[in-house]
């Protein structure tokens, strides 16, 4: 399972990348609960779905867009609470680790994939 | 919207992630705790635009300045213990005292400039978090205050380091308060260039820096020395800001022949304000002197007359700018050409 998590916005408007992917039973262990935490089916799934949902967006904020496997969700950074923020958390923190070097800049993605 | 997310999670799910303790999963493990423990919130107040005032009220006496500041020491709860209000002596905490005086320096050039009291006009007080969260490498205007990061320590620095980053969260305050323009595509990036403006504006007042001296750029300063780049965006040269290997190019056009479509971003509003900011540029460096004089006023008068609509497409606002310039310094005044010049140089139709 792919895990990516990507955060677009902010006054410098400046994307970031996490990317993780699951693939050992130990692995697969760890994020089902973490990403089957969230209430996907709540929630926008597109940023333009989310534009439509959504009040005003208050200026200068972060935008999540957030993909597990085949479940997609966007949410401006306030909603990024309780387990979505979980989610988001950790995969950066897995995504730079596994990247093996201090959080990287901007735009680059910190990439926790394989080849393939 | 936090409760009932955290309400979704069973609590026996909660404490099973409370337990992670594998390398990585402890941000997820220490937010489960949190959550166990209900000591996690986050409220925000909502944005909410507010008609023009009266031309009666515009006219009113600033008052004096009055500013609180708060430090959320590292959490993202608003807005934090209050180290420092009006008049009291500075806290030695550079972020804390830079917005201070950056929230000062900003009600004087809307109080000298432009005759405008506080952020509403009827003195709103002043208020800002800083130590927002961890590493957080942004700023805010959350709809009544403004709260900022103090950056990643690798890309970004914290963010009360620029004056004109502190100028430019108070100017979506100001925004919010008049023309209310609306946070996606053209009205966004037209609200975005409001602040990169008004926030370069407050530097070159407190700078005392004609438009030919000013640098006319925006974040100037929060990049750490690993960075290849000077600020976030130049006015005066849209695009060229930064280009680094690493955070790649400064994406900002400085013309409608390279617009930017995107869902992005809420439609670009941080990379086409580029446009209008290079015409605000183009109009100070034609006319000479400070530019929070003719070109300040004629902007200011666009934002705030009441006649801006608040989904103004770029040649709206364009059109509105034309109409102020001909208001206060006359049809076929060299203030008024400027502005129809510089509208045609970054191709916005008039």
């Amino acid at each position: 399972m792919k895990i990516k998590v990507e955060r677009t916005g902010g006054i410098a408007a400046m994307t970031r990348v996490w990317t993780v992917e699951a693939q050992t039973d130990s692995d697969l262990n760890q994020w089902q609960p973490i990403v089957e935490a969230c209430p996907w089916d709540a929630v926008p799934r597109t940023p333009r779905a989310a534009a439509a949902a959504a009040e005003a967006p208050q200026p200068d904020r972060f935008f999540y867009s957030i993909t597990a496997g085949q479940r997609r969700a966007a949410l401006p950074e306030q909603a990024v609470t309780g387990p979505w923020r979980i989610l988001v958390d950790t995969a950066r923190a897995a995504a730079e680790a596994s990247a093996g070097t201090a959080p990287p800049p901007a735009g680059a993605e910190a990439d926790g994939d394989g080849p393939g | 919207m936090h409760v009932q997310f955290c309400s979704i999670v069973p609590p026996y799910l909660l404490r099973r992630l409370a337990q992670q303790d594998a390398p990585g999963f402890s941000s997820a493990a220490s937010a489960a705790r949190k959550a166990l423990g209900h000591v996690e919130s986050f409220h925000t107040a909502r944005a909410q635009a507010v008609p023009a005032l009266p031309p009666g009220l515009r006219q009113v006496k600033p008052g004096p300045v009055s500013r609180s500041i708060y430090d959320a020491a590292g959490e993202e709860t608003l807005p934090g213990r209050l180290v420092r209000d009006e008049g009291g002596e500075p806290t030695g905490d550079a972020a804390a005292d830079e917005a201070y005086d950056g929230l000062g320096n900003t009600h004087r050039l809307y109080a000298d400039a432009f005759g405008r009291d506080s952020v509403d006009g009827r003195g709103l007080k002043l208020d800002a978090t800083v130590h927002f969260g961890k590493l957080y490498d942004n700023a805010f205007w959350n709809g009544s205050q403004m709260v900022f990061g103090d950056g990643d320590g690798d890309v970004f620095q914290r963010f009360t380091k620029s004056l004109s980053v502190i100028g430019h969260e108070l100017a979506h305050g100001v925004t919010q308060y008049s023309a209310g323009l609306a946070y996606r595509n053209q009205a966004g990036a037209l609200n975005e260039s409001m602040s990169d403006v008004f926030g370069a504006l407050v530097e070159q007042f407190v700078k005392n820096q004609s438009a030919a001296e000013a640098s006319w750029l925006i974040g100037e300063g929060l990049f750490t020395p690993k960075v290849q780049g000077l600020a976030l965006r130049s006015m005066q040269a849209p695009g060229t800001a930064y280009d680094d290997d690493v955070l790649g190019k400064d994406p900002q056009p400085d013309s409608m022949d390279s617009y930017v479509r995107t869902s992005a971003d809420n439609g670009g509003v941080h990379i086409n304000s580029g446009i209008p900011n290079r015409a605000f540029y183009l109009v100070a460096d034609a006319l000479g002197g400070y530019a929070w004089e003719a070109p300040g006023r004629i902007w200011y008068q666009t934002l705030t007359n009441g006649s801006l609509p608040a989904a103004a497409t770029f040649t709206v606002f364009a059109r509105a700018t034309v109409r102020a310039a001909a208001d206060l310094f006359g049809a076929g005044s060299r203030e008024h050409d400027a502005v129809g010049a510089a509208w045609e140089t970054v191709k916005v139709k008039v």
